[in-house]
């Protein structure tokens, strides 16, 4: 019998897949634990292997489909074996289920009731009177030979076309049907599909893999009472600090100590201090005070947002930390991250200092309680004892969980962080 | 609020004993409702506590307790008229329906008539044909009554406390079948308004309205409809006179289906008057089925407590016209 491949599930809260690349066709023959595709789960690109050796005897999910957890994608057997039927439904081509379509387009049964009047609902009659819909071509399929409403919402499209329309997010009620009685079918629904390219007016995609998870993630985290602090800091003590540290550091790991680096390192020694408070995660039945300080940081991708966690960020030094940063944000842009390097942070540092932003307010990355939104840093004329002197600064934003956090705390969290980046011996 | 588990019948009592201690111009008059408490031990120990002036036995004769609580309240005091079976209306009618209907309306406002005539309606006792009926269409027919029909301990006591302080004549049904059935009653004083209908269960397939014990039956039904994936929304009007007719229309809009449940008899009966009022409303270009009536046989009730059974809607009749229309 054929081996079914199944959509993997490779994470707890993973509930769907997208294919991104099959690197095998119908017809090729794979090895038990040959990479077989590529799939996209929530924000981690991950390969997959043949689960048996043999022939790839039909796929069933193409490249950019989202499937289930569990839904079979492809079967595996040997040459001539035939796949299971429920698979060979689904495998129908194109060509059959047009002739399908061709084939219950006439009504196979009529409403015609007495003196030539349709047999409908008047629910039935309020939507075809709404959508112009001639009732005579409709296929009943009421008690009777009762039009119902169900019968006039599906008449206007085929079963196929309505596939299509759903799939391109075409909205079917701009498409002009060209089939019997005005019905519209699969080439009404590509030939929308091609002009909406040239139209002003978007194409929806369905929110799929990361941008769903970033979505759907985004709107929880929303429903924490926000608020944000903003405070400057002066950057003197960091400009010294990092340019000390460059030489070495990158004599031995090749790369360069960021400023971000160094404001995780503060972050993480100041978490440690408010472990009690800020160090947290909040859940429906309590508040999680952290063991672990894991601070995450926010990396933007060319298609979304990822947050790589760097673990116990209070026991690493600043080396130690450039070199994780580094590591992990190479492993983002790639789309190599394994979940569990984005899962159990306490906190997030969001840095958009490189686009030149000055301040914002970012949003808490539910379930943890704090971010920490970071902005450029510029020079700026600062009094100080009656002068006008010339200072790097910069400006922090902690965006904070209201239920979790009160708003004095989180200014004494802030103002130990400007402590601490103000004076770096303190790290020591 | 403190809840207590108490039964239906309890729930009735408590009422008219909060109104008796609360207007001393509230007193029950009805056959054995003194010394016996009741034909169905509605009103045990109130002649206790309220003395015989208040807790009045009257003779067997339906005509006096209407006729007398007509006058009574159309004289100032509050009277609450117990009739033993609700069969026996028809020999209080003519003060009910030409006298306390009336006289209101016909004194140009000047008379008031707050009285309540309670009665136990329906089947399911073996009490036979003259002692089972639900003859609530009678009585919804006449300008100038209210009619109450409550289905649970909550609801009996809510809308008795409201018809006792109402100033028109109010006919206050009570389901005898479901007299021991327990609910959840709050221990403060509440009432609940005339006209607002509610909304058992909430469902988005088919509505079922339904009155007295078949909201219980309905109830049942949805549950086991439920498990074929079929969501039913189950009303109860409470009052059907006035009827609330907004909620309906809403549900009926939503779910496009409505299938109306009631103990009396099809011919003639209250869901006629339902299916009307919801086919002139605009619910009537959602309708994706014709509205159905489950309701009793046309004929008397029989004796035998198996026929009687068949007589009127029971669990399963209510399963199967559902699964007919959706």
């Amino acid at each position: 019998m054929a081996t079914e491949l199944l959509m993997p599930k490779l994470g707890m809260t993973m509930e769907e897949g997208t294919i991104v690349t099959w690197f095998k066709k119908v017809g090729d023959s794979v090895a038990e634990g040959e990479i077989l595709l590529e799939i996209l789960t929530d924000k981690v690109n991950m390969e997959v292997e043949a689960p048996a050796a043999g022939q790839v005897l039909a796929i069933i999910a193409a490249e950019g489909d989202i499937v289930e957890v569990n839904k079979p994608i492809a079967y595996i057997g040997q040459p001539g074996e035939k796949v299971e039927s429920h698979a060979a439904q689904i495998l129908k081509t194109e060509e059959q289920h047009t002739a399908q379509v061709a084939a219950t387009a006439a009504p196979v049964q009529s409403a015609e009731g007495i003196g030539g009047k349709v047999k409908a609902s008047p629910a039935a009659k309020r939507i075809a009177r709404e959508e112009e819909i001639d009732l005579h071509a409709v296929s009943p399929s009421g008690p009777g030979g009762r039009i119902i409403a169900v019968d006039v919402t599906n008449y206007k499209a085929s079963p196929l076309a309505q596939k299509i329309a759903q799939d391109k997010g075409v909205d079917l009620a701009e498409v002009a049907g060209t089939g019997i009685g005005g019905k519209i079918v699969k080439a009404d629904v590509e030939s929308a599909v091609a002009k909406l390219g040239s139209k002003t007016k978007g194409a929806r995609k369905p929110l799929a893999g990361m941008r769903k998870v970033i979505a759907d993630h985004m709107a929880d985290a929303w429903a924490a009472p926000h608020v944000t602090h903003n405070m400057e800091v002066d950057m003197s003590g960091m400009v010294e600090l990092r340019k000390k540290l460059i030489p070495g550091i990158e004599k031995r790991t090749g790369v360069k100590p960021s400023y971000n680096d160094l404001i995780i390192k503060v972050v993480a020694k100041a978490l440690r201090e408010y472990q009690q408070v800020i160090n947290a995660r909040l859940h429906s039945d309590g508040l999680e005070i952290c063991d672990e300080v894991n601070v995450g940081m926010a990396v933007a991708l060319p298609n979304g947002l990822v947050v790589p966690v760097i673990k116990n960020a209070d026991t690493l030094s600043i080396e130690e930390i450039t070199k994780r940063a580094k590591e992990l944000a190479m492993q983002a842009k790639e789309g190599k991250l394994l979940p569990d390097e984005m899962s159990g942070g306490t906190f997030t540092v969001t840095n958009l200092g490189m686009y030149g932003i000055d301040t914002f307010t970012p949003i808490v990355n539910a379930p943890e309680v704090c971010i920490l939104g970071v902005g450029q840093l510029q020079d700026k004329v600062v009094a100080k004892d009656g002068e006008m002197i010339i200072q790097p600064r910069m400006s922090l934003s902690l965006s904070f969980d209201h239920r979790a956090v009160d708003g004095a705390q989180a200014a004494e969290f802030l103002r130990r962080i400007k402590e601490l980046l103000e004076d770096y011996l303190q790290l020591i | 609020m403190t809840m207590a588990l108490i039964t239906y019948k309890e729930a009735v009592r408590q009422a008219m004993q909060e109104e008796m201690r609360r207007d001393e111009n509230v007193f029950l008059l009805g056959e054995d409702v003194g010394v016996y408490g009741g034909a169905f031990g509605v009103s045990l120990g109130m002649l206790e506590e309220f003395g015989e002036e208040r807790v009045r036995d009257t003779p067997i004769s339906e005509g006096v307790i209407a006729g007398a609580a007509a006058g009574a309240a159309v004289t100032g005091l509050r009277p609450i008229a117990e009739i033993m079976f609700s069969d026996f209306i028809t020999i209080a009618m003519d003060s009910l329906v030409n006298q306390a209907a009336k006289m209101r309306y016909m004194f140009g406002g000047k008379a008031k008539v707050p009285m309540v005539l309670r009665m136990p309606g329906g089947s399911g006792t073996g009490a036979a044909a003259q002692h089972s009926q639900s003859l609530e269409a009678w009585l919804v027919h006449v300008p100038g009554l209210k009619v109450v029909m409550p289905s649970t301990p909550y609801d009996v006591k809510g809308l008795l406390k409201t018809a006792i302080r109402d100033d028109n004549p109010v006919v206050f049904i009570e389901t005898k079948t479901v007299y021991n059935k327990k609910g959840e009653v709050p221990e403060e004083d509440y009432v609940i308004p005339f006209g607002a209908a509610d909304v058992k269960r909430i469902g988005r397939d088919v509505t079922v309205l339904a009155t007295g014990v078949m909201v219980h039956r309905s109830l049942e039904a949805a549950e086991i409809l439920a498990k074929e994936g079929i969501d039913v929304e189950v009303i109860d009007p409470r009052t059907l006179v006035p009827f609330d007719k907004e909620t309906l229309v809403k549900s009926v809009i939503k779910t496009g289906k409505l299938i109306i449940v009631h103990e009396a008899c099809k011919r003639g009966g209250f869901g006629g008057e339902v299916a009307a009022e919801v086919m002139e409303s605009e619910a009537f270009d959602y309708l994706d089925a014709p509205i159905k009536r489950v309701a009793g046989k046309n004929i008397p009730i029989p004796y035998c407590m198996e026929l009687e059974k068949s007589a009127v809607p029971q669990v399963d009749d209510i399963v199967n016209a559902v699964r007919e229309i959706v």
